[in-house]
């Protein structure tokens, strides 16, 4: 697994485009608290990657060792 | 004394002594429910007349010597997540004000065949995704020891209607910690148990990958034989209840202190309470050992990627047809995980199983159980939770939906009168030996004896 790079901080013109993609109407204070969590969420696959990368070059240590 | 003060195993023996009926305990209870619902907004429907029908053909059956096991003639209720026939089922959202289940969720019928009554349905925050919200058909369930509180969620209306002694046991539901907290801020027992072991057929799905059901009780002894009852018997299966009693001697616990001790957000009178817990059960002759875990931010970027990604696959035809129906607080979580892809859930699901396999090989080789925190605060008040955004509160629940394991939140002290649960987390499978440790502490201090106050 390739090492994590920092995610993009989502915009509400981002998610406005997602959201109109899917046919979900979204606007004002419900496009500003969605943009919040999406953010903190792709944020979270960060995290993820992160943990599962470790992970993969412990492995990889103690199958040389 | 109210025969709502007995334990299901007490009431049991009533019934088959004859020294009370069905009919009684579930006309009590229905008393209790009208004299005291009004203020703690447990129950979002009733049933009394077929509770009544049910029990009475309950203490008929009991009286001709058919018997069909600890739950027969008690009255029971269940979250408002899971299906009911002929009994609404708004699943905590105007979207389905009106709905009335044609089936019984799989749960619910092994509790009827067990010769249970149910009262009724049990409030829930919004599709069990986050709350309190104000905007919803039903206002939000209240804490029995301080009405002003909240109780936690998602099992808003279980947690309230045992502590406030409408009924013993609730059928419940956990994605993220909905049976362990609101049973941690509102004092009662809360049992998930290991990913997978009850059916989840008629159940509202919030995240298939980390959704259990389980029972929210009066006691852990009360929680395992609900547990028992709702998985049945086999021979693979360890009764949950069948080790309650023995003593715990000799058992080892892996105390993960600095998990929630460290962390800010932590009330450092709960570090306390749960310390005082451990030194209790080391009393009782367990064997306690601090131990390290993984990054508790860790397992929740695992379960939130897991919950809003599968919860947002499952919304999406709704909230392009009915957003507008949702609650303020509900809208922007379900609506959160348009930004995850599959790709990100397979991640997130990789790193579960990862994490899971870690804590087998670290933890539960070396150690029969593992202690903590359920919730790092007692419950706040309403008034913190006023506004459209949702307020997140601190807890260690979401680890054990990430890995599967059997996880019971049992009561261990209070602070400011407000209750404290602390959680025993066990191997996969083995919810006797949490439910034994539990029950062992339970008994051991009054803790449990402490009942709010009804005015």
């Amino acid at each position: 697994m390739k090492k994590p790079k920092a995610e993009q901080v989502l915009t509400t013109a981002d998610i406005a485009k997602m959201s109109d993609a899917a046919g979900i109407a979204l606007h004002g204070e419900r496009l500003v608290q969605t943009t919040d969590l999406a953010s903190r969420f792709r944020g979270s696959v960060d995290v993820i990657r992160a943990y599962l990368c470790e992970r993969q070059e412990a492995d990889s240590k103690a199958e040389k060792l | 004394m109210s025969p709502l003060d007995l334990s299901i195993i007490d009431a049991a023996a009533k019934l088959r002594d004859g020294s009370l009926t069905s009919v009684a305990l579930t006309q009590a209870s229905l008393d209790r429910i009208a004299e005291r619902d009004a203020v703690y907004r447990a129950f979002v429907a009733l049933d009394a007349e077929r509770a009544l029908e049910a029990s009475a053909a309950a203490d008929r059956e009991i009286q001709a010597g058919k018997d069909r096991g600890p739950l027969h003639g008690i009255p029971i209720a269940v979250k408002d997540l899971i299906d009911t026939a002929g009994l609404r089922t708004a699943y905590g959202s105007r979207i389905f004000e009106a709905e009335v289940p044609k089936e019984d969720a799989e749960v619910v019928r092994r509790s009827k065949a067990a010769g249970a009554v149910i009262l009724g349905k049990l409030d829930t925050y919004e599709f069990g995704m986050v709350g309190p919200s104000f905007d919803r058909p039903f206002p939000p369930a209240a804490n029995p020891w301080r009405p002003d509180h909240f109780t936690g969620g998602s099992s808003s209306g279980s947690a309230a209607a045992v502590a406030g002694g409408l009924v013993r046991t609730a059928i419940s539901s956990d994605t993220g910690g909905s049976i362990r907290s609101p049973a941690s801020y509102c004092g009662v027992v809360g049992l998930k148990p290991s990913y997978g072991t009850l059916p989840k057929q008629g159940a509202y799905a919030l995240a298939r990958s980390l959704d259990h059901l389980g029972p929210i009780s009066a006691t852990v002894a009360e929680a395992a034989l609900t547990f028992d009852v709702l998985a049945g018997v086999s021979e693979e299966r360890v009764a949950a209840s069948g080790k309650i009693g023995r003593p715990l001697d000799g058992l080892r616990i892996g105390y993960a202190r600095n998990w929630f001790a460290r962390d800010a957000e932590t009330m450092p009178a709960i570090v306390n309470r749960v310390d005082d817990a451990a030194s209790q059960l080391s009393l009782l002759g367990v064997r306690i050992e601090e131990v390290e875990l993984p990054d508790a931010k860790l397992f929740e970027a695992c379960g939130g990627v897991i919950v809003h990604a599968e919860s947002f696959a499952l919304h999406r035809e709704q909230l392009a047809r009915s957003g507008d129906l949702y609650s303020e607080k509900t809208f922007p979580y379900f609506m959160a995980g348009i930004a995850l892809d599959e790709s990100d859930l397979g991640l997130a699901l990789k790193a579960a199983k990862a994490l899971a396999t870690e804590l087998d090989a670290t933890l539960f080789s070396r150690f029969d159980a593992l202690l903590t925190v359920t919730t790092c605060t007692t419950a706040l008040p309403f008034s913190d939770f006023q506004g459209a955004a949702a307020r997140w509160t601190p807890m260690r629940t979401m680890a054990f939906n990430v890995t599967g394991h059997p996880a019971l939140s049992v009561p261990c002290g209070f602070i400011d009168g407000l209750p404290v649960g602390m959680q025993i987390v066990g191997r996969h499978g083995d919810e006797a030996t949490i439910c034994q440790i539990g029950h062992g502490f339970e008994q051991s201090t009054d803790i449990g004896s402490v009942k709010p106050a009804w005015r």
